[in-house]
């Protein structure tokens, strides 16, 4: 049955609504070993809180160490035109909690990447095949991560990164952490979405707070405004339990 | 270092599941063979996994520890000592790699420049464990394997320090030969095994 799932997502792209449409149907097709490395919804490994979705991937392809989603993850993600200010939070914040943590983004530039590089332990999250580096500047972050951390996606390998994948892969980082950390972001902005995400599976939310005189990237402010924990540098240590 | 791959790039196109399979132990006068097969997801790489023989042993047993996780199927046979008195040691490596080929649900077999009478389409690549990333990392769990059985015999089997020499024919292995002469473990039909029990004979 786990065969028959892999070898649907890879048949159908990765398309969750397909693949329900081939399962309804009950689709069969060969049952051979799958030639692409995958957890299934139907294996032990498959992190449970991804069940809090309405759409509960089937499949994850990965490559690296999949005993990394068996820890405490929490979301570090934010905007791709970063400011200075925006970087150091997130150094500070990331190497906080990496000692306790494992930290999840999704491999954007950004503070995305910051996050990745300064974590010791890291897990991303594509929206597109495995096989891809998008983006491309980040081939060689890319090839550590696959090598040496986790890498996960519903899309299968040779899938291209299509526009409207990001804002469905934003629910699987959502679902993935208790906690989300938004360190830059602008007003209208993927990030926002992600949080809306983690506002519906009633995950916890903190941003970093922004200057008075900041008019770009002021989208954590806003958070903060409608109810998002602040989070600075002296509250940090009490927020977290594992600190 | 980093294998090629051209065989594994050739049929993972084609969306052929690939097994790379390898044996440690041929040479030494004691002890097993091990024979491991391999099969990996398309399109894996790895810059570290290359021809055991070539790794430190620290390393070998890292890479053992990555080529388990990233794995989609791995597979390791135990040749004892009794089969390969019975078929010689090419034949008893035949045997291995023929069982784990025919137990693996794959399209291809890659050995390292061995020919296999079996019902699958057999790729035998000279210098394999160089040129395959399957080969390779199949002969890196062959050799942890057997090395671990041999830490065990150690411990059976102090005088003969398998601990260092693995059961390959040393120096010292040689003397500890003259002195104690053979164990159940040593292969009854190697020369210098030969020798050392006749001359315990007369």
């Amino acid at each position: 049955m786990r065969n028959l799932l892999i070898s649907l997502a890879i048949k159908y792209q990765g398309d969750y609504f397909k693949i329900e449409k081939a399962i309804k149907n009950n689709e069969k097709i060969n049952n051979k070993i799958p030639i692409q490395k995958a957890i299934t919804i139907l294996d032990k490994q498959y992190p449970k809180q991804l069940l809090d979705l309405e759409f509960p991937p089937f499949v994850l392809f990965y490559k690296g160490d999949i005993s990394l989603l068996n820890n405490d993850l929490i979301a570090v993600i934010g905007a791709r035109n970063y400011s200075e200010y925006g970087k150091s939070c997130t150094i500070d914040i990331v190497e906080k909690l990496c000692k306790h943590y494992v930290i999840v983004s999704g491999l954007a530039k950004g503070i995305d990447s910051i996050a990745h590089r300064y974590a010791s332990k890291t897990i991303a999250v594509l929206g597109n095949g495995l096989n891809y580096y998008y983006p491309y500047e980040n081939k060689n972050l890319y090839q550590h991560l696959q090598e040496n951390q986790l890498v996960i996606s519903e899309y299968p390998l040779n899938v291209k990164p299509k526009k409207y994948h990001f804002p469905f892969r934003n629910r699987i980082i959502a679902a993935l952490c208790k906690s989300i950390i938004v360190t830059e972001a602008s007003y209208k902005s993927g990030t926002m979405l992600t949080v809306n995400e983690g506002l519906a599976l009633n995950r916890d939310i903190y941003a970093v707070p922004f200057a008075y005189n900041e008019t770009v990237n002021c989208g954590t402010n806003i958070l903060i405004q409608q109810g998002a924990n602040i989070l600075t540098k002296e509250n940090i240590n009490d927020l977290f339990d594992k600190l | 270092m980093k294998t090629i791959n051209d065989f594994e790039k050739h049929y993972w196109s084609l969306d052929k599941l690939v097994i790379g399979i390898d044996e440690a132990g041929r040479g030494p006068l004691a002890g097993p063979l091990v024979v491991a097969g391999v099969v990996f997801p398309k399109d894996y790489i790895s810059e570290e996994i290359y021809d055991s023989k070539q790794l430190t042993e620290k390393k070998r047993e890292q890479l053992y520890e990555v080529i388990i996780r990233d794995a989609l199927y791995y597979d390791v046979v135990i040749v004892e000592v009794e089969i390969i008195e019975k078929l010689n040691i090419l034949e008893a490596t035949r045997w291995g790699m023929s069982e784990i080929a025919k137990k693996a649900n794959v399209d291809i077999v890659l050995t390292d420049a061995l020919k296999l009478d079996i019902n699958k389409e057999v790729v035998d690549i000279v210098k394999g464990d160089q040129k395959s990333i399957s080969i390779a990392a199949a002969s890196i769990l062959a050799k942890v394997t057997r090395d671990r059985i041999m830490y065990k015999m150690d411990e059976k089997y102090p005088e003969y320090n398998f601990k260092n020499n693995k059961g390959y024919p040393t120096k010292q292995h040689f003397k500890a030969l003259e002195k104690y002469g053979i164990t159940e473990i040593h292969r009854k039909n190697y020369k210098p095994v030969i020798k050392a029990m006749q001359s315990k004979l007369f």
